[in-house]
C-alpha cells in the first residue's frame, strides 16, 4: 500500500521529470522535491525503473499468453524424431530440440500451428517454399533438413545450431570492433549466399543468429517468414509475388516480434526485396557496435536514458519512426572506422533504390575495414556523410570540390600513396526514361575519367557531364542518338542517328556523318561501338549478323566479322578493342542461347581472324590494369588477361554487384575509364517478372501459374486449357501452358525471336511472328502447338506483320502491316489461295482486328477520330461499321459466346453487350475492374475464357535510377579484390 | 428452433447493447456475463493455434466478439467504445483466470509469462499475470484512470490512439499515465 501514498502528487513530479530533458533533470527534482527526501527517494526508484524497463506491459497480455495456452509435446515421438524439450515458441509454431532416431543426430524441431495441416493448398505452397530454402546449402545458414508430418502434425526439421544467439551477446553491452567484424562478414557471406539464390530472409534479426561456441556464425530461419506467411494467403486473393508482405492485422504477430528490423518499405506495408534484408543487416551491425537498437533506442531499452515523453513502445510508432526519421548514426563509437560507417549508412538509407543494391558491398567493405581499419579512417573522404542534412546542391556542390581535389591528390601522389576511393553520384540532367536503360548502354565515360555523356530520353539530345563542371550540357545536334562511343583521345564522340553514324568534336564544330549503313538497321538495333586506336568504328548493322567496321574518317563500311553459322552464332555485339586496335573482344550470342548468363565473350585476332572464347557473360573490356572485366547477372567479374597472348591467366572473380543490366540483349549498364573511374546505374538484373493471372469480372486475381517469367499477349486454345503465351529472354519465344498440369513447353523450333502467337481453331496450331534473321523482319508462321511438326510459312512481308485473328473456319487470317504512307492497317489473309488483300487501310491506324464467335463480324480499334476507338463492322461485304466504344478504348475482345464485346481504355476493363447474327447491335457500355494491367501492348495482351474470366499478366512499372554512381580511382579496389 | 433461439437471443442482446448506449446499466449487469463467456470462448479458440502465424490479437478479438454479439457491422464509434471499455476488463479476468488455471495445473506459484519469440531481449523481466492484477486492484482505488490506461493498454491490446478515443482524453494524457504507470508497476512486479 505504502508505495501508492500521496501518489496524484508522486506522479506529477514523475511527470515533470519525465518531460524534461535528461541533462535538466536533477535541476528540476532539486525544485521539486525541494527538502522532501522522502519523496525524492521515491522518484529516484521510480526512475530508475526506466533503465530496465524494455518492452515491460507493451506486448498485450493475449500475446504473451498463447504460446502458453498451446500443450507442451516434450517426450512425444513425430515420425523417427523424439522431441526432448520445448525451445521456445511464436507466432509461427514451437521450437523443440528433438532426438533423430534414425540418423543418431540432434535436431531442432519448428512444429507448425494446426491450421497448416487443415489446409491442404496452404500446406502445399508451403511445401514448395521449403523445398526451395532446403536447397540453400551454405556453411553459415542453419539447414532445413525436411519437413516431417506425423498424425496430421507438420514440422520443419532443422539444424540444431548450439551456442547463445547475437541478442544474448548483444545484451551483455556493445562489441568491439574486432569482434563483431568478423560476425559481420559471416552474416554478409550467409545473405549473399540466399540472395544468390533469391531468397529474402525478411526477418533478419539477432535473435535469428547464433554464434556457435567454435566462433561460426549460422543464421537462422532463412526465408521461413514469407514462406509461412505466403503459405497464410487466402488462394482466393490477389497474389501477392514477389512477395510484398504487408504488416496487416493477420500478420501483426510477426510484425510485433521485428518492427525494430523493418525496412521502411516493409513498414509501409510495400513489396519486399533483398534491400530488405540489407537494412535489416544495418540494424544488426549497428546494434552489434552500439548495444543498442537502432530504432527502438527512444524506449530506453538497453540504454541509459529514462524513458521520455515521446516513449511509446507501441508498434505503429516504432513504424512510423522507422518511416520518418533518419537514422541517427551518432551513437556509433568514435573509433568506427570509415568503411564501417559508410556501409552503415548506405544499408541505412531509407529510399530503397538508393541503398546498397547488393550485399555482396558490404563484403568488399568490412573486407576493407578488417584489412586496414585505421589507415582507411585517416583518409576516406566519405562523401555520403553529408547526404541528408544539407541540401542536395550543398552536396553537389562539394562532391565536385571533392572529387577534384582528390584527381588533384592523385596527380601529385600517386608515386608515393596509392589513391583514396571515392564512391559518389552524379545526379542526372532528367532522369532516365525507362526502356532507355535497356536495350543498350545509356552512357559513356572518356578515356582520361574527365567527361561522362548520357542520355535519358527516347528522342532526347546526349547530355555532356564534365565531372569538374556544375552541371550537364545539351550536346548540340544529337537529338534521338544513340550508342555514344569516345574517340581513344576523348576528343570526339561517335554515336548513331537513325541508319547513321555521325562524330562530334568536343572542341567545337558540327556534326559530322561518318557513314550511312545498310537501311535494315532499326532503331533499337545497335548492340554497341567501340572506336579503336587506328581511327575504325566497330558497330553492329542489326539485332543478328556479324560486326561492321568503318574508318571514323568515312567511308564504306566493311564486314569485320562474320557469324559462324554451323557454330550456332545468332550475332557478335558489345565489341571492345584491345590496344592497338589488331584484336576485338565481342559477345557471341548463340541460336540456343537462354541467357546472356551464359553467352560467350570471345577475343579475335583482325590480323587471323583466330578467335576464342575467354569468358562467360557480356559487354567485355579490357582494362590498363591487366584486367578483362565483363558483366554477368548484374555483377561485374574480372580476371587477368595478357594482352599478347590473348589469353586469360587466372580465375575471375566478382568486383562489383548491382549494376542494371538487360536480360534480352545482355547490355550492361556500366562504363569503366582508363584512369579508374567506373560508372554505373544501379538497379537489378532482373527481367520484369509479369505474372500470369485469372482475374473475375469483379476484378479479384489469383495466378494461373507459380513460374515467374515476362509473360506477354497471354492467347487462350479453343478448349480453354492451354495458352500460348510469349516469354521474353534472350530470344523472345512461344510457350504453351497446361493449365490444369501447370507445364509450361517450347512450341516452334523457328529460329530468332517469336512472339504474339495465335491459336488456330483446330486447337492443334499457333500461328506466330518470328524474326528468323536478326534483322528485324518477321515472318507469319504457323507450327503445331507441341512442337512436332513442321512449321509454314504463311506471310512473308516487310511491314512487320503481326497476327491478329483467324475467323472461326479457319479460311482467313487478319494480321497487322504497317505501311510506308498508311501507317498500320489490317490485311487478310486466305488460307484457301495463300494470297493477302487489305481489309482496312486507310491514312489513319487500324490495329487490334478480331473476328467475332459467328464469323461475320469485325471488331478493330481505328484513330480515325484522332483517339482511338472500338468499331465493329461486317467482314464481308461493305456494311455500315459500328463505333462500340463511347470515350476512346482499345484492345477488343469477344466472349465467346458472342453475348459481351470487352476492350480497354488505360488498366480499366469494359464490356458492352452485344447481338449477333444479320445486324450487330451493341448496348450500354459498363465498366468491369480497373487493375495492374496493360491490356493493350501494342496489340491485345489478355484474352476471355469460356467461362468468362480474364487471362493477363500483371504489368509492372519499372523505376529508373535518377543518378549515375561513380566510383573514383576503382582500380585500387580492382587490384586489390583481383590481385596479380 | 435452434435458429429461431439464436435470432431471438441476437435480438436481445443488441436490445441491450442500445440501451446500454442510452445509459442504462442495468443493461451493462445483463450483458457482462454474456460478453465475457464470449471472449472466452473465442479466445480460447484462438489460443488453439488454429489460426497459424496469426498471432491473437486482443483488439480483433473484442471486434470479432462484438460482431458476433450485436449481430451488427457498421457499428457506431460510441457505441464500440463503449463496448471496448467494458470488453477491456473482461479480457482481463479472461487472461488472469487462464494464468491461473496454468498455474494451478503446474501445481506452481502462478505463471510468469514473458515473450516466447525468438526476439524476445534476455534480460527483460518476465510479468506475473497474477501479480499485476493485484497491483492494479490497489491502483484502482488512488487513481482509477491510470488504471483503466493500463487495462485498455495490456489487456486489451489497444493502441495510445484507441485507448484515448476509449476513455474521451487526449493522447497524451494516456501517453503521460501509461509512463509512470509501467515505471510504478514495473517496481511493484520486481521488488518482490
Amino acid at each position: 500500500m505504502k508505495t501508492l501514498d500521496d501518489w496524484p502528487r508522486v506522479k506529477q513530479v514523475l511527470e515533470g521529470a519525465l518531460a524534461c530533458e535528461e541533462t535538466d533533470r536533477q535541476a528540476y527534482l532539486a525544485k521539486a522535491c525541494g527538502t522532501d527526501t522522502t519523496l525524492r527517494a521515491r522518484i529516484d526508484v521510480l526512475l530508475a525503473a526506466g533503465d530496465r524497463l524494455g518492452t515491460f506491459l507493451e506486448t498485450p497480455a493475449a500475446v504473451l499468453l498463447e504460446p502458453h495456452m498451446r500443450e507442451d509435446l516434450s517426450g512425444r515421438v513425430l515420425g523417427s524424431y523424439e522431441l526432448v524439450s520445448r525451445l521456445g515458441a511464436g507466432g509461427m509454431g514451437e521450437v523443440y530440440r528433438a532426438r533423430d532416431t534414425r540418423l543418431n543426430r540432434d535436431v531442432a524441431i519448428k512444429v507448425l500451428p494446426g491450421a497448416f495441416a487443415a489446409d491442404a493448398g496452404r500446406l502445399a505452397r508451403f511445401k514448395r517454399e521449403a523445398q526451395v530454402l532446403a536447397s540453400l546449402n551454405h556453411p553459415h545458414i542453419g539447414s532445413i533438413y525436411g519437413l516431417e508430418e506425423s498424425g496430421g502434425t507438420q514440422a520443419l526439421v532443422l539444424e540444431l545450431v548450439e551456442g547463445p544467439t547475437l541478442a544474448d551477446r548483444i545484451a551483455q553491452g556493445p562489441m568491439p570492433l574486432d569482434e563483431a567484424l568478423p560476425i559481420a562478414r559471416q552474416i554478409v557471406d550467409a545473405v549473399e549466399a540466399a540472395h544468390e539464390h533469391d531468397v529474402v530472409h525478411r526477418d533478419l534479426k539477432p535473435a535469428n543468429i547464433k554464434l556457435r561456441p567454435d566462433g561460426t556464425v549460422k543464421v537462422l530461419d532463412f526465408g521461413l517468414a514469407k514462406a509461412l506467411d505466403r503459405g497464410a494467403a487466402a488462394p482466393d486473393s490477389a497474389p501477392r509475388s514477389p512477395g510484398p508482405a504487408k504488416p496487416t492485422a493477420t500478420s501483426a504477430g510477426m510484425v510485433l516480434g521485428t518492427a525494430s528490423y523493418m525496412s521502411p518499405e516493409q513498414a509501409r506495408g510495400k513489396t519486399v526485396d533483398k534491400g530488405t534484408d540489407i537494412w535489416a543487416f544495418g540494424c544488426v551491425l549497428y546494434e552489434m557496435l552500439t548495444g543498442r537498437r537502432l530504432f527502438a533506442a527512444l524506449t530506453s531499452s538497453g540504454s541509459s536514458r529514462a524513458p521520455s515523453r515521446e516513449e511509446a513502445g507501441d508498434v505503429t510508432e516504432i513504424l512510423a519512426r522507422i518511416i520518418e526519421h533518419e537514422p541517427d548514426l551518432d551513437a556509433l563509437p568514435v573509433s568506427t572506422p570509415a568503411p564501417v560507417r559508410r556501409l552503415l549508412r548506405r544499408c541505412l538509407e531509407k529510399d530503397r533504390r538508393r541503398r546498397l543494391p547488393d550485399i555482396g558491398v558490404a563484403r568488399i567493405e568490412i573486407d576493407d575495414a578488417l584489412a586496414a581499419p585505421v589507415e582507411e579512417e585517416s583518409r576516406a573522404i566519405d562523401l555520403r556523410a553529408v547526404r541528408g542534412r544539407v541540401s542536395p546542391a550543398w552536396v553537389i556542390a562539394a562532391l565536385l570540390i571533392l572529387a577534384s581535389i582528390v584527381g588533384l591528390a592523385y596527380s601529385r601522389l600517386a608515386s608515393t600513396a596509392s589513391p583514396a576511393i571515392v564512391r559518389a553520384s552524379i545526379p542526372l540532367a532528367e532522369p532516365f526514361e525507362f526502356g532507355i536503360l535497356g536495350q543498350q548502354p545509356a552512357f559513356a565515360i572518356s578515356p582520361d575519367g574527365a567527361r561522362v555523356v548520357y542520355r535519358t530520353v527516347g528522342e532526347g539530345p546526349l547530355y555532356s557531364r564534365l565531372l569538374n563542371a556544375a552541371e550537364s550540357t545539351v550536346i548540340a545536334g544529337t537529338d534521338g542518338a544513340l550508342t555514344p562511343v569516345f574517340s581513344p583521345d576523348g576528343n570526339w564522340l561517335a554515336f548513331f542517328v537513325g541508319p547513321a553514324l555521325k562524330k562530334v568534336s568536343f572542341a567545337g564544330g558540327a556534326v559530322v556523318t561518318v557513314a550511312t549503313l545498310p537501311r535494315n538497321v532499326g532503331a533499337q538495333g545497335y548492340r554497341g561501338a567501340a572506336w579503336s586506336d587506328d581511327g575504325t568504328i566497330a558497330f553492329t548493322s542489326s539485332t543478328g549478323g556479324g560486326l561492321f567496321g568503318v574508318s571514323n574518317e568515312g567511308g564504306e563500311p566493311k564486314p569485320l566479322t562474320a557469324i559462324n553459322r554451323n557454330g550456332n552464332e545468332w550475332s557478335h555485339r558489345w565489341p571492345h578493342f584491345l590496344p592497338g586496335g589488331r584484336a576485338i573482344l565481342f559477345t557471341v550470342k548463340s541460336t540456343n542461347l537462354q541467357s546472356f548468363d551464359d553467352a560467350q565473350i570471345v577475343v579475335r585476332s583482325l590480323d587471323t581472324g583466330e578467335q576464342h572464347p575467354v569468358a562467360q557473360g557480356d559487354s567485355g573490356q579490357y582494362l590498363p590494369t591487366g584486367h578483362l572485366v565483363y558483366a554477368r547477372a548484374g555483377a561485374l567479374y574480372a580476371v587477368r588477361f595478357d594482352a599478347a597472348r590473348l589469353a586469360v591467366t587466372g580465375a575471375p572473380v566478382k568486383v562489383a554487384v548491382g549494376i542494371i543490366t538487360h536480360p534480352e540483349t545482355g547490355a550492361a549498364q556500366v562504363a569503366i575509364s582508363r584512369t579508374g573511374t567506373l560508372v554505373y546505374a544501379a538497379g537489378t538484373a532482373r527481367t520484369a517478372e509479369r505474372p500470369l493471372l485469372w482475374v473475375d469480372r469483379s476484378g479479384a486475381a489469383r495466378p494461373v501459374t507459380d513460374r515467374q517469367a515476362p509473360f506477354w499477349w497471354p492467347r487462350l486454345s479453343p478448349d480453354g486449357r492451354r495458352v500460348a503465351v510469349t516469354i521474353d529472354g534472350a530470344f523472345s519465344k512461344l510457350w504453351v501452358l497446361d493449365i490444369d498440369r501447370g507445364t509450361l513447353a517450347r512450341t516452334s523450333q523457328v529460329a530468332g525471336d517469336q512472339d504474339r502467337g495465335l491459336w488456330m481453331p483446330d486447337g492443334a496450331h499457333v500461328t506466330f511472328g518470328a524474326d528468323t534473321t536478326g534483322t528485324g523482319a518477321v515472318g507469319l508462321f504457323s507450327d503445331r502447338f507441341d512442337g512436332s511438326g513442321t512449321a509454314t510459312l504463311l506471310i512473308d512481308s516487310s511491314g512487320s506483320p503481326s497476327p491478329l485473328s483467324w475467323s472461326p473456319d479457319g479460311r482467313t487470317l487478319l494480321y497487322r502491316l504497317i505501311g510506308a504512307t498508311t501507317g498500320q492497317d489490317v490485311w487478310a489473309y486466305s488460307a484457301d489461295d495463300r494470297t493477302s488483300r487489305p481489309f482496312l487501310q486507310t491514312s489513319a491506324n487500324e490495329s487490334s482486328a478480331a473476328f467475332s464467335p459467328d464469323g461475320r463480324w469485325v471488331a478493330y480499334v481505328s484513330d480515325e477520330s484522332g483517339r482511338a476507338d472500338v468499331y465493329v463492322r461486317p467482314f464481308s461485304g461493305s456494311g455500315t461499321r459500328r463505333q462500340v466504344s463511347i470515350d476512346g478504348g482499345v484492345a477488343p475482345v469477344w466472349s465467346r459466346d458472342g453475348h459481351e464485346l470487352f476492350f480497354a481504355k488505360g488498366n480499366t476493363l469494359f464490356t458492352t453487350p452485344v447481338s449477333l447474327g444479320r445486324t450487330f447491335t451493341s448496348g450500354a457500355v459498363r465498366r468491369l475492374f480497373s487493375g495492374p494491367y496493360s491490356f493493350d501492348e501494342v496489340t491485345v495482351n489478355y484474352d476471355v475464357s469460356p467461362d468468362g474470366r480474364f487471362l493477363v499478366p500483371r504489368s509492372r512499372v519499372e523505376s529508373a535510377p535518377r543518378q549515375l554512381e561513380l566510383v573514383l580511382n576503382w582500380f585500387e579496389e580492382l587490384n586489390r579484390l583481383a590481385p596479380k | 428452433m435452434g435458429q429461431d433461439a439464436d435470432a431471438r437471443e441476437r435480438e436481445r442482446i443488441s436490445q441491450l447493447l442500445a440501451n446500454w448506449a442510452n445509459r442504462d446499466p442495468a443493461a451493462r449487469e445483463q450483458l457482462v456475463p454474456i460478453v465475457y463467456e464470449e471472449l472466452r470462448r473465442l479466445a480460447h479458440h484462438y489460443m488453439r493455434g488454429e489460426r497459424a502465424g496469426h498471432t491473437l490479437q486482443t483488439t480483433a478479438l473484442v471486434n470479432e466478439a462484438y460482431v458476433r454479439l450485436a449481430g451488427l457491422d457498421a457499428l457506431q464509434w460510441r457505441d464500440r467504445a463503449h463496448f471496448f471499455a467494458m470488453a477491456a476488463t473482461l479480457m482481463r479476468r479472461v487472461l488472469v483466470d487462464y494464468a491461473r488455471q496454468r498455474g494451478r495445473d503446474k501445481r506452481g506459484p502462478g505463471v510468469s509469462v514473458t515473450s516466447l519469440d525468438e526476439n524476445a531481449r534476455a534480460p527483460e523481466p518476465p510479468i506475473d499475470v497474477m501479480a499485476l492484477d493485484e497491483a492494479l486492484e490497489r491502483l484502482v482505488r488512488v487513481d482509477p484512470r491510470q488504471s483503466r490506461i493500463v487495462e485498455l493498454r495490456f489487456f486489451a491490446g489497444l493502441s495510445v490512439e484507441e485507448t484515448a478515443e476509449v476513455l474521451g482524453i487526449s493522447r497524451a494524457t494516456v501517453k503521460r499515465d501509461w509512463a509512470t504507470a509501467k515505471l510504478w508497476l514495473y517496481n511493484e512486479l520486481t521488488s518482490r
